[in-house]
């Protein structure tokens, strides 16, 4: 469309002609209704503004000498409104103060009485192009509106789509599960993957192999935006692809270095001249005890031993870059490691409000916090939101600790029994440790969900599927009464404390004789109708970290126990 | 947790609802309640910061399988954001008191 095709004429505008005078009227109308496409008429000012708000005139055409409502008063009302409609005043002298008040008010122009009516043309023509141009100039601004709107939505869909991408390729085999060591003990993965931007720099995977050796890998581009993205992306995702391909495809076993040397392969290829990405590849063998490093410019992994001792050990190799040659591999002995953590430079760079780096208090708050919950609390007290890097933390701990305190009972698998072994628990636990308020409801709470789902799902054996579907047929509570309970059914609670972080760990141990909670419905989004299945929602909101122990039905719940002004200093 | 039946279908809750016996006590009183008018109740809770997934199981349960129509008047903000967290705010009617 042109601006030519928009140019309107004065015959395709309405006007508003205010006149008083009987024969000026006449007059005028006479003249102007050859020329307007509609011209409506006022005799005076108060008709003026009755008509303008009944018809919206593109233009006003008024006298300014008329009884009670003057020309200008009427325009001011008009204006009062927010209207900008042109205006031109027809007067037979011009005074100074309505000169002025004209100015102000935005009269478009003056035309002296009587009027000339090639002037008269001439004023029409130009005011018709000033009103061509203002409704070009709203229709663009509305068309870029619309364009805006359209791009934005655009923009959002990519970017949801992109995130969905970036979820798909990072992996966590052992996300809320135990693997277990040749001693029993049980270990978890934590991971929290925190992306700045829809499509982060950071990227990592946890794999668990077979010969039930865990792979990880941890990345952070340097650099930022969407090419630092990519590359972290596609070094996650040959990571993902070379671990299958090595063991399905090549049925070989799972060899580190090998692995190493076809990832650098690949990276040398991938990387751009100037590019250079900070990794970790961990591989955690818990028959053996230890765990094989390669380290690139990470920020040192902080491991703490069971004798509470916090060491520092840095990376062994500078960033990974296409010029990358020999790799160190470096190992260490899990025998009397609790935890280790590894993050990326988001965490330790991010920047205090004191204008410090993080990286002066992680060592301490990471002594401080026994789980990745408390560190992250801790971390994020210091750190404003508006700072934030990409930033992975990935935590990897034992689940059995050498407990300082615990308490143990087999429970009769009712639920007035359940409540009682609550109440005793907590009894117990309070004369070992001075728990506040709030921590000892909230460990009510998680007890209570964690224990109904062992005597539900646990020994009745009641599925999600069919708790919802009794619950919507109104039978449950019945079912749930009736129902006879296996001749082997038991319930288990373990409560055990471990104090040697500098707050002290709650591990809730809930066996049940069932099957247990299924991994699906701790990883599952409970729908908004979906009747059940919020008890470990619950549970999760008052806890660090869930973990599901297998075979059969285990649920391990972590919290630290903090005081209500622990934060204070 | 003291339950107090404080109109002809309200029960106002004080204290936190936390344990086993809390949930059985609440399902209790609301049927009684119910009984005589079996259309609607209204739950005051004063001051709990949580609500048992048993209590949420219950609720909905009435709402979709006997159509009451509850109404959720709750002094904690605290378990208005795990109710608003939950997707329950518009289905128990749930009001933030002031």
């Amino acid at each position: 469309m042109t601006i030519e095709s928009l140019t309107l004429k004065p015959e395709e505008l309405v006007l508003l002609y205010v006149e008083d005078d009987l024969l000026s009227r006449k007059l005028g109308l006479f003249w102007l209704n050859n020329l307007f496409k509609e011209v409506v008429v006022a005799i005076d000012g108060a008709e003026g503004l009755r008509k303008y708000f009944e018809t919206e005139p593109d233009l006003i055409l008024t006298d300014q000498m008329m009884p009670e409502i003057s020309g200008l008063d009427m325009v001011r009302t008009i204006r009062a409104d927010g209207y900008k409609t042109p205006v031109i005043l027809m007067t037979s002298s011009i005074d100074n103060q309505v000169l002025v008040d004209a100015i102000n008010l935005g009269v478009t122009r003056f035309i002296p009485k009587p009027f000339d009516s090639k002037v008269l043309a001439n004023v029409l023509n130009d005011i018709s192009k000033q009103i061509v141009s203002e409704r070009l100039f709203e229709k663009h601004r509305k068309q870029e509106m619309e364009l805006l709107r359209y791009r934005d939505n655009y923009n959002s869909i990519q970017q949801e789509a992109a995130q969905n991408k970036e979820r798909h390729v990072v992996r966590h085999d052992l996300r809320n599960q135990c693997l277990t060591d040749a001693g029993r003990i049980r270990w978890g993965v934590e991971v929290v993957h925190s992306p700045r931007d829809i499509m982060s720099g950071d990227g990592y995977t946890v794999r668990q192999l077979p010969d039930n050796r865990l792979l990880i890998f941890v990345v952070d581009a340097m650099g930022s935006g969407l090419s630092a993205s990519i590359s972290s992306l596609l070094a996650t995702s040959f990571c993902n692809y070379l671990m299958e391909h090595l063991l399905h495809s090549c049925h070989c076993s799972f060899e580190f270095r090998y692995f190493l040397t076809l990832f650098k392969q690949y990276l040398s290829g991938m990387l751009m001249e100037e590019e250079a990405i900070s990794c970790g590849f961990f591989l955690v063998d818990l028959t053996m005890m230890k765990t094989d490093l390669a380290l690139f410019a990470l920020p040192p992994l902080l491991v703490r031993n069971l004798d509470q001792t916090i060491h520092r050990i840095k990376s062994s190799n500078p960033p990974f870059s296409k010029y990358t040659d020999d790799i160190v591999v470096s190992s260490i002995s899990l025998a009397e490691v609790a935890d280790f953590l590894v993050v990326t430079d988001g965490v330790t760079d991010a920047e205090l409000v004191t204008g410090k780096a993080y990286r002066e208090f992680i060592e301490k708050d990471f002594k401080n916090s026994p789980t990745l919950a408390a560190f992250l609390r801790r971390f994020r007290l210091k750190v404003s939101d508006e700072e934030r890097d990409d930033q992975t933390l990935l935590h990897f701990r034992r689940l059995d600790l050498p407990f300082d305190w615990n308490w143990s009972s087999a429970l009769s698998p009712s639920l007035e029994a359940l409540g009682n072994a609550v109440s005793e628990a907590l009894d117990s636990l309070t004369k070992e440790i001075s728990l506040t308020v709030a921590n000892r409801d909230e460990l009510e709470i998680m007890l209570t969900e964690a224990l109904t789902n062992a005597l539900e799902h646990g020994c009745l054996g009641i599925s999600s599927e069919e708790k919802s579907s009794l619950v919507q047929l109104g039978e449950y509570d019945e079912v749930l009464a009736s129902r006879a309970l296996p001749s082997d059914s038991r319930i288990l609670l373990k409560i055990s404390l471990w104090r040697r972080a500098d707050q002290p760990l709650l591990i809730l141990e809930i066996h049940d004789s069932g099957s247990g909670v299924p991994l699906e419905s701790v990883l599952k989004i409970v729908s908004p109708t979906a009747v059940c299945g919020r008890g470990l929602r619950l549970i999760e909101r008052y806890c660090d970290s869930l973990y599901i122990g297998n075979p059969g039905g285990c649920l391990l719940i972590l919290k630290t126990l903090e005081g209500e002004n622990e934060y204070a200093s | 947790m003291h339950l107090e039946k404080t109109g002809a279908n309200e029960l106002t809750i004080t204290g936190n609802i936390k344990s086993i016996e809390d949930s059985l006590k609440i399902k209790g009183e609301v049927n009684k309640i119910l009984k005589i008018d079996g259309s609607r109740i209204k739950l005051v809770i004063k001051d709990s910061f949580s609500m048992t997934s048993t209590v949420i199981g219950f609720l909905m349960k009435l709402v979709h399988h006997d159509k009451i129509q509850i109404s959720t008047s709750v002094g904690d903000s605290r378990l208005y954001d795990l109710l608003d967290e939950l997707n329950l705010v518009q289905l128990l009617n749930v009001l933030k008191r002031s």
